[in-house]
């Protein structure tokens, strides 16, 4: 053990920190207030939310929902207590919405959450720095960009890139640390996958194809790196050993690869498309199929 | 859990050296990965003081992994048991930072796939 270079000791951890089990409880209040409102635009009887809710449900699935598990991981990870402010600004700005707060009240919290996420990600890379926790680190700024719009009025089929960006990139970093034990030599994606991954926030912001025109060059470049990145495992991620485990080791792999799977999906939607699949929802008469609904689908 | 050579040591009254707590800790697991933090070389020093103090010194494969905690108690649970020992005292350090071409056990390396 020679070669030191760094003289940090970690905080004490504690299997079940405080405030965890609260800030999970509030996770899954989100969850079940964006799943109603979900099943709401499919056209199913149940009863609609308040009016933010119907407007921001997908926001409030991406930032709030996942946003608060993964700043909760985060957090729990550095050891910090100020680390907490990242879960508890975005589980409180969630819970906002789910109770039809005035204002942007919701959107401004969870934004604040995306900005405290960033810095504990330049903490952690301050501790060990890294190309995994360089992409950990843009996968929240993408966050943090997603809040800004959000609260700004742009219609999610603007700005899904960038919250594809923060959940692409947040498994991307996760699974290239654990691609070192590999050894493959490579800690990082084939050249040319990670940058198309990460292209969508650079694209954010022209209108989707519409029926008959030409698939805009972003799309397709963003969709094939997507593609590529979803194919990154079958090479240099341990899920594809750690797969022939047992118990929860074989469960949470079966979970990543069945994420890979989708993300393949998804990430096909685009080329073929022309657009990402936001469409906007009509209520329950007459709502087709939509997995999402922009800020425009309470007004109709 | 082999506790075979936990009942040694109670019957002779002896006391298990690092080798044999290191053994022990064998059965801590990494869920994400499905190792032991011996074989993935996240287990940095292990000695037992004369008043029974068994102090652990480990690390994380990133500073950024969540699994501290969950480490902390399945060690302290492990050990919490061998005659002897009257606390668990495990430390969390970066300090080298942990390297799988240097610190994994061909084992490890096997099971995971590397070619090196």
């Amino acid at each position: 053990m020679t070669g030191l270079r760094v003289g940090l000791t970690a905080p004490a951890r504690h299997r079940r920190p405080a405030w965890v089990p609260q800030r999970i409880a509030t996770a899954v209040v989100m969850l079940f207030g964006g799943l109603r409102e979900g099943l709401f635009h499919l056209g199913l009887p149940v009863p609609p939310g308040n009016g933010t809710l119907s407007q921001d449900h997908g926001e409030l699935m991406v930032l709030g929902f996942l946003g608060t598990l993964i700043a909760l991981s985060a957090r729990v990870a550095l050891g910090e207590t100020w680390g907490y402010l990242a879960p508890a600004a975005a589980d409180a700005g969630g819970l906002a919405i789910v109770a039809g707060a005035p204002g942007e009240v919701g959107q401004a919290l969870i934004g604040c959450g995306g900005l405290a996420l960033v810095a504990i990600f330049a903490a952690v890379h301050r501790i060990q720095p890294s190309l995994h926790n360089v992409v950990l680190a843009a996968a929240a700024l993408c966050r943090f960009v997603s809040d800004g719009l959000w609260i700004a009025g742009w219609d999610i089929s603007k700005f899904v890139p960038w919250l594809v960006g923060f959940l692409v990139l947040t498994i991307a970093g996760e699974r290239l640390e654990l691609s070192r034990m590999t050894g493959d030599g490579c800690s990082s994606p084939p050249p040319g996958c990670l940058p198309p991954a990460c292209s969508p926030p650079l694209k954010a912001g022209p209108s989707p194809a519409t029926p008959g025109e030409a698939v805009p060059p972003g799309i397709r470049i963003t969709g094939a790196g997507l593609i590529a990145l979803s194919l990154w495992p079958a090479r240099y991620d341990i899920a594809c050993r750690t797969i022939r485990g047992h118990g929860v080791t074989r469960y949470m792999t079966a979970a990543l690869l069945t994420g890979y799977a989708w993300l393949a999906v998804a990430a096909a939607c685009g080329p073929t498309w022309g657009r990402w699949p936001t469409w906007r929802a009509r209520g329950p008469a007459a709502a087709p199929a939509t997995p999402n609904c922009t800020r425009s689908s309470s007004a109709s | 859990m082999d506790r075979g050579s936990l009942d040694l040591f109670s019957l002779v009254g002896g006391r298990p050296g690092p080798d044999a707590l290191r053994d022990l800790l064998r059965d801590v697991i990494d869920p994400e990965i499905g190792i032991n933090i011996v074989d993935l070389g996240l287990l940095y020093d292990i000695r037992l003081s004369g008043d029974g103090v068994a102090a652990i010194r480990i690390t994380l494969t990133t500073p950024g992994c969540p699994l501290g905690g969950y480490l902390t108690d399945a060690i302290d649970d492990t050990l919490q048991d061998v005659p002897s020992v009257s606390s668990v005292d495990v430390q969390i350090v970066w300090d080298p930072p942990w390297d799988p071409d240097k610190m994994m056990s061909d084992w490890a390396k096997d099971q995971l796939g590397s070619d090196r």
